[in-house]
């Protein structure tokens, strides 16, 4: 699986990819569960989302199609992770 | 606030000083909502925007010239001679901080002068001096002939050639060599209509502070706010309005050749990281009093825009002259934003504007003939300066494209109204909606017509959530976004921060300097009675439920690729959900009377 990492979530490097050998069929929740070991950033956002309740504010798009909550994703795939956008 | 006017007629020459009724401070605080409120008592809502009868206001807010964080801003109240609406249009510096500090609230301008003009206001003086060798000028030109008339630290907002010749989107431009800009509506028209080519003003009194002490911890507040969200401040001082672009590409919502689709395949070009390191010389402020400068200035070393400099161009413009127009020369953006500015020309309705001619071009529907020898094909970065000057001076091709693109597509037709990217007459911001419904709600019923500001920005904070494409709910979210933009521009406070400080950040600093007591809901509140006010005056003006329509583009043709491919707007029941949540009349689109009552909206005295 190729991961993208846009914006903020690279911490300094505004565009960081990497490659993960990750199983086929994993969720949103799993796939982000396991870059949280990997990527401050996203460990912030999960740790944000469990204080207020409230979903993971990150966007998630494998091949072109939205990632949500509980989809599949495969172990092919290329996945682009985007923080949220501010905005009011 | 201090509770008064300044009334300029500019027919007799002649000025008056006017109360302000208090309440309208408790219900409507200042900026765009005070600035509706007035005008829908002085003005018929039919009036001719570009006729007399039409005033134009600058509004200050109560944080103007407290030195609040991000309170240096200043807003134009009018009827927009593009849409047809109530008009507000805000710009960064200081030109309100100057107005109050002169002891007014608001500077209303009436009437029609004979000859070119321009206002020179100190402290409680009026001067109308003859601008009759100004009108012509270019903005910098202008500009820098009045701040030799004028103390060192006035400010001056004034027009270009566009406003003087009528362009439906001229602009009104501040602040010298930032050039910073009343960019939407066509209040630059308005001045040009009143034969008024700038004002100047300069104050040097207090604006009252009711509570210090309350000022000082309520700018802690918003420090602590700031602090925890280092990872926002960061992108915004490094990479600012373009920071999100290449995220906004992968969401499916940057649009691309005149809205056919919502992905660029050369985006890269316009990365943020790639505009740092070829294109920033600097990071700056837009104004004072601002914690996290999120502007940059940009320059262009070599090639054939060699020595374009801007203070810019921030997404809206690099997506209306780049993107939309499959453009992937930033130079060449670089350069527009310059001319643009010198011009006195909104951006974002040029470069729509200039998409919608040359998706005719392309269909044939214009052809060589009609663009006087412009070969106006997608990508072609060499026709948009020739253009933009045509369209300052209406000249050839100029004089249909100054019209706007709603208007022009009217006189063309042959369907070229279907991708005419408006509503109301203005000219879309930059996010494609068929995969946000909230952000299409936004555009079919924004005041001011298809704005990307007016009520908040939906498309952004459900972008990639199931939520996003359902006609359920949307219309709570808009509400409450608008409430929350509103809020913001009342008070007058820059937006970019919004969903970091919050609403309790302007809460707090506006009951320090108020002595009013408004926290959250009241600002909710407030949102919500300026929203039916700007609708009451759209409603007697004529708008209505019809007139709350999208391009056909967006209702009928499915989005091509991208995440939200397949989708379109289901308009129709979307505007159900709306009036619904919003308590007005679904067959009219007017506000209910007892929502009107609920809100203590009254009607012109």
């Amino acid at each position: 699986m190729k991961v993208i990492l846009r914006g903020t979530l690279g911490e300094g490097a505004p565009q960081q990819e990497f490659q993960l050998p990750l199983a086929g069929g994993m969720t949103r929740e799993d796939l982000l569960a396991t870059l949280a070991g990997q990527v401050p950033a996203i460990a912030r956002h999960m740790e944000a989302s469990a204080e207020t309740g409230k979903p993971i504010a990150l966007m998630i798009v494998a091949d072109g199609n939205w990632v949500h909550s509980g989809d599949p994703i495969g172990a092919e795939a290329e996945v682009e992770i985007c923080p949220p956008i501010s905005g009011g | 606030m201090h509770g008064k006017a300044l009334v300029v007629d500019l027919t007799t020459k002649t000025t008056q000083e006017q109360e302000i009724p208090q309440k309208y401070y408790e219900q409507y605080i200042g900026g765009r909502g005070l600035g509706g409120r007035l005008l829908h008592d002085l003005v018929d809502p039919k009036v001719d925007p570009l006729g007399p009868d039409n005033v134009l206001m600058f509004v200050s807010g109560p944080l103007n010239a407290t030195r609040a964080f991000y309170s240096s801003k200043s807003v134009i109240v009018t009827k927009s001679p593009q849409s047809g609406t109530c008009l507000y249009t805000i710009s960064s510096g200081q030109f309100c901080h100057n107005l109050s500090k002169c002891g007014y609230d608001v500077l209303i301008i009436k009437g029609k002068s004979e000859g070119p003009v321009y206002l020179v206001v100190l402290d409680r003086k009026v001067e109308f001096a003859d601008a009759s060798k100004l009108w012509g000028m270019n903005t910098g030109d202008a500009d820098y002939f009045i701040q030799q008339k004028v103390p060192a630290k006035a400010s001056i907002a004034l027009i270009g050639p566009a406003g003087e010749n009528l362009v439906k989107y001229a602009c009104v431009v501040t602040e010298g060599r930032q050039r910073n800009a009343f960019g939407r509506g066509g209040a630059g028209a308005v001045m040009g209509s009143k034969n008024l080519k700038a004002v100047a003003v300069h104050g040097t009194g207090d604006v009252p502070i009711a509570d210090k002490a309350a000022l000082r911890e309520a700018q802690r507040f918003v420090n602590e706010r700031l602090a925890a969200a280092p990872e926002w401040k960061a992108d915004q001082r490094k990479y600012g309005t373009r920071g999100a672009l290449v995220t906004l590409n992968t969401g499916g919502i940057l649009p691309t050749r005149q809205w056919h689709t919502g992905q660029y395949k050369d985006v890269q070009k316009f990365s943020p990281e790639n505009i740092r390191e070829n294109w920033i010389v600097e990071n700056d402020s837009c104004a004072p009093y601002c914690p996290n400068p999120c502007y940059h200035w940009t320059t262009v070393r070599d090639g054939e825009y060699a020595g374009a400099r801007a203070f810019g161009p921030e997404y809206e413009t690099i997506y209306a002259f780049g993107t939309n127009l499959e453009n992937p020369r930033f130079d060449s953006i670089i350069a527009v934003d310059d001319f643009c500015d010198l011009m006195g020309v909104d951006t974002m309705s040029a470069g729509l504007t200039i998409g919608w001619a040359t998706e005719c071009y392309e269909r044939g529907i214009l052809t060589k003939e009609d663009t006087d020898g412009i070969d106006m094909k997608y990508g072609n970065h060499q026709m948009l300066l020739g253009l933009l000057h045509k369209i300052a001076y209406r000249q050839g091709i100029g004089d249909l494209l100054a019209e706007g693109s709603q208007r022009a597509a009217a006189k063309v037709g042959q369907g070229s109204d279907a991708w005419a990217m408006t509503s109301k007459g203005l000219e879309f911001g930059g996010y494609e909606c068929r995969g946000s419904w909230a952000q299409a709600i936004q555009f079919a019923f924004s005041h001011r017509g298809g704005c990307h500001h007016d009520l908040g920005v939906p498309a952004r904070f459900e972008l990639g959530t199931p939520e996003a494409t359902k006609v359920e709910g949307r219309g709570a979210v808009v509400k409450a976004a608008a409430s929350r933009r509103i809020a913001f521009d009342c008070s007058v406070m820059c937006t970019f921060p919004l969903a970091i400080l919050g609403m309790e950040s302007p809460a707090g600093l506006l009951s320090a300097v108020t002595g009013y007591s408004l926290d959250v809901p009241k600002l909710y509140e407030i949102g919500e009675r300026v929203l039916n006010m700007e609708r009451l005056f759209i409603s007697k003006a004529g708008f209505g439920r019809a007139d709350d329509r999208l391009p056909s583009r967006l209702l009928d043709e499915p989005l091509p690729d991208g995440p939200n491919r397949g989708q379109v707007v289901p308009l129709e029941a979307l505007k159900d959900e709306f009036y619904g949540t919003c308590g007005w009349d679904p067959k009219t689109g007017f506000p209910k009377t007892e929502t009107l009552e609920r809100l203590g909206i009254e009607l012109r005295p």
